[in-house]
């Protein structure tokens, strides 16, 4: 069952404009983003810092407004669906920081039982708290842990609740951003896991938002690379990993040190030069051409669209062959 | 060891609190050879960073450290003020996880690496100014001398952390200690940075201690690796030793807990259960609690950190069971 539907989703913050009598200007930080997701599915999200990651997070649940495009939740138009609050039950999100997202001063039951306020108000303050309690042992935190507040709480746990708090209107897709990067090696594992139980039992799906790939590589079915607000490559997972078809792809992948001293070290001298642009100023070739080693100038005047250039995998390169 | 550049013996580091005392660092011992790139490896808590603010005379104003710190036949813990003063401009440098708050913001760049000449070197200002663009140029900032009456905020964090390199080996110190320095770099600025460190490593001598919790960096740059784990050493190897056969319940664990891009795919990550210590235990393996094959033995004795016949010398673990298995 599709759930997701993304077309062509385009996202801009208001900035303010070049000279001093300009107004306010829309600075695109998201262009044309396209994908479906589907029930008891993972989409991985990978990208660097400014990539428009986290943009693109809150777009798709309309917390930010998008500026173009559209998202359908269900095969409905969602800035169609009346009362969306309330829908929102059924989308929800995790952050990066799991304790700052957690207000110091209410207990746990309260903080995870909050959104039930909004999703179901006919609920008496008994049965919120039952259901919060329910959420806390989805995520393996005991009965105990209720009337806890969140600075007893590690890392660790404190995501935990932010997932319980997710769980709790039970949602059909959980929008995670970059949620295990805060988190220590074997507290990261812990959630990751974690996370995939409760898809596996729940038929839950996914959109996993992270700046590291082998964290993607675990989790996802599907794999989306962005880079300074663009798709650059798109593909199912085993196919991705395999064989990453776009530079910028092929250079992160390079990049990420694996526990591995013989490949590492074999690796030295082999960093890209140079830094992203600025999205403040795009280049109006491909994103990656200021440090991709292959760009000639076609790269630097022409962007290269996003392509099928092989069966179910896509492609931003003007270097890739079609099927 | 009497080739080593430095030696720490028993390392102890206490912090007084309100509710007691914590041992953060809990009898640490360790060498470094001239030239040689040490990775200290560790959770939250662990006591990693507190060793080299131990060192470097950097502990918080409730923190204590005991032990001996060996430095090229100086104790560093024993030194005066001065005298550690002296040591740090010339011989020892640090750099930290966080470019920005240890630059001067209201400083121009070239000065803030000048100014460690003109203060230890005793070089006159035109002189450590051109010897700053040098340094900037060799960790490959572009265009150097316009760069270098820049300010910070104008650099981007992988640029900045490039000039924390260049400041900490203008001195051409003996030993440079690096606190999670790539930790809050994206992973293509994290592999230029990691390059320039190996290459300075090996063209200038100068020996590395580089602490972090990514046992990927520690894969790409470090001859020998000390894991850390309640401030306590559970294991010492060479680097290929330790990620081909790591022999502590811990080691394995934290190898068995990341994601990687190049093995097969498992449909679980290994996980190590409970959450990561804070400070030392009092009695036994302060790992014990989450270990997954621990004895009766393991919660009230504490295990020596034992060499392991295998794998030749420099191989040691502290665990009552390494050793004893077949």
């Amino acid at each position: 069952m599709t759930l997701l539907e993304v077309r062509n989703l385009g996202v801009g913050y208001k900035v303010a404009g070049a000279g001093v009598f300009s107004g306010p200007r829309l600075l695109p930080i998201v262009h044309d983003v396209s994908f479906t997701l589907e029930a008891g599915r993972t989409l991985g999200v990978v990208g660097e810092s400014g990539c428009g990651k986290s943009t693109l997070a809150r777009a798709l649940l309309r917390l930010i407004e998008p500026s173009g495009g559209e998202v359908l939740w269900q095969g409905q138009d969602m800035a169609a669906i009346p009362d969306l609050r309330r829908r929102r039950s059924e989308m929800q999100i995790i952050f990066q920081d799991p304790v700052a997202a957690l207000d110091p001063r209410m207990t746990l039951a309260r903080i995870v039982s909050r959104p039930l306020a909004t999703f179901e108000p006919g609920l008496s303050r008994a049965e919120a708290k039952a259901r919060a309690v329910e959420a806390l042992e989805q995520v393996g935190l005991s009965v105990d842990f209720a009337d806890r507040y969140p600075h007893e709480l590690s890392g660790g746990q404190a995501q935990r609740v932010g997932i319980a708090r997710a769980l709790v209107g039970r949602p059909k897709l959980i929008i995670c951003d970059e949620p295990v990067s805060a988190l220590d090696v074997s507290i990261q594992a812990q959630v990751i896991n974690l996370l995939m139980d409760l898809q596996e039992r729940m038929g839950l799906a996914l959109v996993f938002i992270s700046h590291n790939l082998a964290v993607v590589r675990h989790i996802s079915h599907e794999v989306m690379v962005m880079c300074l607000g663009r798709v650059v490559e798109q593909a199912p997972r085993s196919e991705f990993y395999a064989r990453p078809l776009h530079p910028y792809s092929q250079a992160l992948m390079q990049a990420v040190p694996e526990p591995d001293p013989r490949r590492e070290k074999g690796r030295v001298g082999t960093a890209l030069a140079g830094e992203l642009p600025s999205v403040l100023s795009p280049p109006p070739g491909c994103v990656f051409a200021s440090r991709c080693p292959k760009a000639v100038d076609l790269c630097r005047r022409t962007r290269p669209e996003l392509r099928e250039v092989a069966p179910g995998r896509l492609a931003a390169c003007h270097f890739l062959e079609g099927p | 060891m009497t080739d080593s550049l430095l030696s720490i013996k028993d390392l102890r580091v206490r912090f007084r609190l309100p509710q007691g005392e914590a041992l953060a660092v809990d009898g640490v011992s360790l060498d470094v050879a001239p030239g040689e790139v040490l990775g200290i490896v560790g959770e939250s808590g662990s006591g990693k960073s507190q060793i080299l603010y131990a060192m470097m005379g950097l502990l918080a104003a409730n923190g204590r450290a005991e032990g001996e710190v060996l430095f090229q036949g100086q104790d560093l813990l024993a030194l005066a003020p001065r005298a550690l003063d002296h040591v740090r401009g010339q011989a020892l440098s640090m750099i930290f996880q966080d470019p920005m708050t240890s630059l001067n913001p209201y400083m121009r760049v070239g000065d803030q690496l000048a100014e460690g000449l003109i203060v230890h070197k005793g070089m006159g200002k035109a002189e450590a100014r051109a010897e700053a663009v040098r340094m900037l140029d060799r960790v490959r900032i572009p265009d150097a001398a316009a760069r270098a009456r820049r300010f910070p905020h104008e650099f981007s964090g992988g640029m900045r952390q490039r000039v924390m390199i260049a400041m900490a080996l203008l001195a051409r110190p003996r030993l440079l200690l690096a606190d999670e320095p790539t930790t809050a770099l994206d992973v293509t600025i994290q592999a230029q940075v990691l390059d320039l460190m190996a290459e300075l490593a090996r063209e200038t001598g100068t020996a590395i201690i580089l602490v972090t919790h990514d046992l990927g960096v520690v894969a790409r740059l470090c001859d020998r690796v000390v894991v850390l784990y309640g401030g306590r050493v559970m294991e010492k190897a060479p680097a290929e030793v330790l990620f081909d056969a790591p022999a502590h319940p811990y080691t394995r664990g934290l190898l068995a807990a990341m994601p990687r891009l190049e093995t097969a795919l498992t449909p679980r990550l290994g996980t190590i259960p409970g959450t990561p210590r804070s400070g030392g235990a009092a009695r036994g393996c302060p790992f014990v609690d989450r270990c997954e094959v621990r004895l009766p033995i393991c919660a009230t004795e504490r295990p020596a950190l034992r060499a392991l016949g295998t794998f030749g010398p420099g191989r040691r673990s502290a665990c009552h069971l390494t050793g004893a298995a077949p």
